[in-house]
């Protein structure tokens, strides 16, 4: 690249509460400065357009594509992976739920479907079923037909009313 | 062994890494050192490649190498996929070169590849290269390629079909019948794993090892075809499968790519990685089905099945896929069409043409999903025509369990299950009479609801005897297991069949531990690794239980055996004194007296330990599994839909599953699939369908014209359970992977034409709102 707009710059990004400096090419995608400058390889790659939603991040407290982004976009924002949910070893409740009730397969899709959910349950504590599904419908799984990822986040918010506590991570 | 100081775990233990973003996928892995390839990829669907200009693409920032056809001439054999072939059946070879030589024969296929520091400047490079070609008249139609002057897509072949096969059981009756005739196609689709294909090649000069990561479902079976492709002299090659982000079958066909990787690693002496992305995915990572059949089913005026005549052609793609060939889907529609029904006479005949379109392979269901998309779709008319109710129908023609094991109308040994009381335990789970009434009083009201039937087989796990008698030669059909109890009384179960997020892991330790009565925590299960785990055919066509399920359950016996020679040895007592029960083994005449798994491995791996005359020191035992026979799950699938008039859009209210895969290891672990595979048959039936134009230029490239279910799409699914067992297989264990996408289109698409009362000429899929508006106008 030999436009002077391309040439690489620094950025400072708080990643999971942590602060990162990096000098970066402005066309590098966020989600491959995470994975690959940062090694957070929980946040995953389905489709670099933006459909499947495997590799959604907490921008802000805002759930985004980060294939859909500029690392660059990120300076001096805080966000949120996959890597910064549970306390520890101790599994967030939407990952206990997860867990316990086969809300995964293959686990690709997860980090993105558990950043959406946690959003999503901030702001609709006490979900309907069909009301999960709506929330849901922008991240795509292949192997669960779902049902399983519903029930899920439905016990997780019901877990969550019951001790709201639980839910805070470390973005 | 000790039980129960470890906390049972809240969910399978493999799932645990994966909540918390911790899985090692195979973009994640990184090699010291690893470089990034990027491929080149044609953009005509037929063309010659006149000349190759890589002076810049060399040149560019951060490359390595750029290498085309002409650099692998002499180094790299093309993927050659055979196939046995008797009299009933005609099989030509393709030869496909890993990176185009002299031509290209579908859009997306590779003809250069560039390795770079990273994958962005390798992407860079790649865009620099100058590839002149001369493009060619393309067919990209089966019915088209079959025409006299079609465009041959293999200069070397006198026309296109690629595979022709027929079989013809029994004739018809000759009394007075009545007849439905239809034709169903079913499109292209692909697996679509939200994790996309790649390959990691390392070299490993000091082991003289070539190590190959990839997602694949068939590990074993790729070392063997790296080793066809290259010349390796003493280099051994081990294939890795890390954490894979679903397969689905399109990850059980070698890619081209693959080799490539691994012919880099040894040229270049260095790590290097391909990740492939979505629009590669799509162009070029394998497509399934895309088929049409043509069929009659005649019956007696009482509705009772005489003969089925059936005609398929397969569109296939350029190229014949490895391991199974282009010979997959007309061979597995020949054997599914007759389902589970008493049928005196079948007569089919079946092709796989050669186009210029992406190759086809294996995708969950195969030709399995045309079986009942045609059958029951006759059913459905058979039951319109003679003014029987579609369930009844169905009832009457279903083997009953009086016959089992019965033979099908196309060759195949039904082992064991009661399929009329299936039906009739779907029908009571969906409340069958209900939705019928609630059809009748929406009909009033103007509302269209439709009710789809599917009853089905699923033979699953097959074994050497299916593979031969399909010509299959790079399958071997069998499965194994190791088994190792060390010294401090753990056991590492190696398995050749590796996982793709079925958490088959936490299913084997459950078979294990149940049948030597010890705890899950001291069982570990090794999958997916060449090195670690003993030769078999992999994870595919619903095998992972039957097979890898059958050889632990063996091995597990010969570690009775085993442990009973050590503790005969022990006691100074002869074997046919002890027995093996609950975790030891106990003297027959003084059940107190034991030595449990602990004990006995302590002694084995000790001083004192005996010299057995048909054992080596330690505690290792082995087995190969062929299944004695291919066990057949059956399932009836009832759906309950509603069209929406003014658009066309399809709802699905009600989808009510009865499933009997024989014993169940993993209860969840069943419905997972069950539910996976029916949102994905549900995707086949409404959504997804991969589109060419008429000249073979690929018009749905990304998730945004490739429509995969959303979770507002797919309905809750209510399942329930028959567990016959198999009388044939260990444990009597059946598959269940394939079932869920086997049954559902056609129980979609028959509740949407039942919904819309037509039975057009064609049944096409996906059933899109413009097609269901189609419809009903058609009908009007």
């Amino acid at each position: 690249m030999t436009e002077p707009s391309a040439s690489p710059r620094p950025i400072r990004v708080s990643v999971n509460g942590v602060d990162h400096e990096r000098t970066v090419e402005p066309r590098l995608l966020l989600s491959d400065f995470l994975r690959h400058d940062l090694g957070l390889t929980g946040t995953h790659v389905g489709c670099e357009h933006g459909v499947c939603g495997a590799c959604t991040v907490a921008f802000d407290d805002q759930p985004v594509r980060s294939c859909l982004m500029f690392a660059v976009q990120a300076d001096g924002h805080r966000i949120g992976t996959i890597e910064g949910m549970a306390d520890g070893e101790t599994l967030h409740p939407l990952q206990m739920a997860f867990w316990e009730l086969s809300g995964l397969q293959c686990g690709f899709c997860t980090p993105g479907f558990l950043i959406t959910a946690r959003d999503f349950l901030a702001r609709n504590p006490d979900p309907s079923e069909q009301e999960v599904r709506e929330a849901l419908s922008g991240n795509l799984c292949r192997c669960t037909g779902y049902q399983s990822i519903v029930a899920a986040v439905l016990e997780a918010a019901r877990r969550l009313r019951q001790a709201p506590l639980a839910g805070l991570g470390k973005s | 062994m000790a039980e129960g100081a470890a906390q049972p775990s809240p969910g399978p233990e493999e799932l645990h890494p994966l909540v918390l973003g911790r899985g090692h996928f195979l973009d994640d892995l990184h090699v010291p050192g690893m470089l990034h390839a990027a491929f080149v990829r044609s953009p005509h669907p037929a063309a010659r490649i006149e000349a190759i200009d890589a002076v810049a693409a060399r040149a560019a920032k951060g490359v390595t190498a750029v290498l085309t056809g002409a650099d692998l001439l002499g180094e790299v054999r093309p993927i050659r996929t055979r196939l046995a072939t008797d009299s009933r059946a005609t099989y030509r070879r393709t030869d496909w070169p890993v990176l185009a030589a002299g031509e290209v024969r579908y859009v997306g296929e590779a003809v250069a590849v560039v390795v770079a520091e990273s994958r962005y400047l390798a992407e860079d490079a790649a865009a620099l290269v100058d590839i002149a070609y001369a493009p060619q008249p393309a067919v990209s139609e089966a019915e088209a390629a079959l025409g006299p002057g079609a465009p041959r897509v293999h200069d070397g072949l006198s026309d296109n079909r690629l595979f022709a096969a027929t079989l013809d059981v029994g004739s018809p009756s000759a009394d007075p019948v009545v007849s439905v005739t239809g034709r169903f196609r079913h499109p292209r689709v692909t697996g679509a794993a939200i994790e996309n294909c790649g390959a990691l090649a390392d070299f490993r000069a000091n082991e003289r090892e070539l190590v190959l990561w990839s997602g694949t479902q068939i590990p074993h079976l790729l070392r063997d075809l790296i080793r066809d492709c290259l010349d390796l002299g003493d280099i051994t090659v081990r294939v890795i499968a890390p954490d894979v982000g679903g397969g689905f079958g399109i990850k059980m066909q070698a890619s081209p790519e693959e080799v490539v990787l691994a012919h880099l690693a040894l040229r270049l002496r260095r790590p290097v990685k391909w990740t492939e992305d979505r629009l590669e995915n799509f162009l070029a990572s394998f497509h399934a089905r895309d088929a049409v059949v043509e069929a009659e089913l005649t019956a007696g005026p009482d509705g009772i099945l005489r003969g089925l005549r059936a005609r398929a052609l397969v569109n296939a793609g350029a190229y014949s896929s490895f391991p199974l060939s282009v010979a997959l889907e007309p061979l597995t529609i020949a054997s599914a069409l007759p389902g589970p029904y008493r049928l005196p006479a079948y007569a089919y005949e079946g092709a796989a043409v050669a186009t210029h379109r992406c190759p086809v392979g294996a995708f969950r269901g195969v030709g399995f999903t045309l079986g009942p998309l045609v059958m029951e779709g006759l059913m459905d008319r058979l039951a319109r025509k003679l003014g029987i109710d579609p369930l009844e129908l169905r009832a009457r023609n279903l083997i009953p369990p009086a016959d089992m094991p019965a033979t099908s109308a196309a060759g195949a040994l039904y082992d064991s299950g009661d399929y009329p009381a299936l039906l009739a335990l779907t029908a009571r789970a969906a409340g069958y009479d209900a939705w019928r009434e609630e059809q009748a009083h929406a009909r009033i009201s103007g509302r269209l609801l439709g009710i789809g039937i599917a009853c089905f087989v699923e033979p699953t796990g097959m074994n050497r005897a299916v593979y031969r008698r399909r010509g299959m030669v790079h399958v071997p059909g069998t499965d194994a297991a190791r088994l190792t109890l060390d010294r401090n009384g753990q056991i590492e179960a190696a398995v050749s069949t590796p996982t793709q997020g079925q958490t088959q892991r936490h299913a084997f330790k459950r078979l294990l531990a149940k049948k030597l009565g010890i705890s899950e925590a001291s069982i570990r299960i090794i999958l997916g690794d060449t090195a670690r785990t003993p030769y078999g055919s992999g994870t595919f066509a619903s095998r992972g239980m039957v097979g890898g399920g059958g050889a632990l359950l063996t091995a597990a016996e010969h570690l009775e055996q085993r442990l009973i020679a050590l503790a005969a040895a022990r006691w100074n007592l002869p074997k046919s004194a002890l027995r093996y029960a609950a975790g030891a083994v106990t003297q027959i005449e003084a059940p107190r007296e034991k030595l449990d798994l602990a004990a006995l491995a302590t002694f084995a791996h000790g001083p004192d330990a005996p010299v057995l005359a048909d054992a080596e020191p330690g505690i290792v035992v082995h087995a190969t599994y062929d299944s004695p026979i291919t066990p057949v799950s059956a399932a009836v699938h009832l759906a309950l839909v509603e069209v929406e008039k003014e658009t066309g859009k399809v709802r699905v209210l009600r989808y009510v599953v009865a499933e009997d895969c024989g014993p169940m290891v993993d209860p969840a672990g069943v419905e997972g699939q069950l539910r996976g595979a029916i949102a994905q048959g549900i995707g086949s039936a409404l959504f997804e369908e991969i589109i060419y134009d008429a000249e073979g230029q690929l018009l749905t490239a990304s998730l945004l014209d490739y429509l995969l279910p959303s979770a507002t799409d797919i309905p809750a699914i209510e399942i329930v359970h028959m567990e016959t067992a198999s009388p044939g297989t260990a444990g009597g264990l059946k598959g269940v992977g394939e079932s869920g996408i086997i049954g559902a289109p056609a129980t979609i698409a028959g509740a949407v034409l039942d919904a819309l009362e037509v039975d057009p000429e064609e049944v096409r899929l996906p059933l899109t709102p413009e097609r269901v508006r189609a419809l009903r106008a058609d009908a009007a």
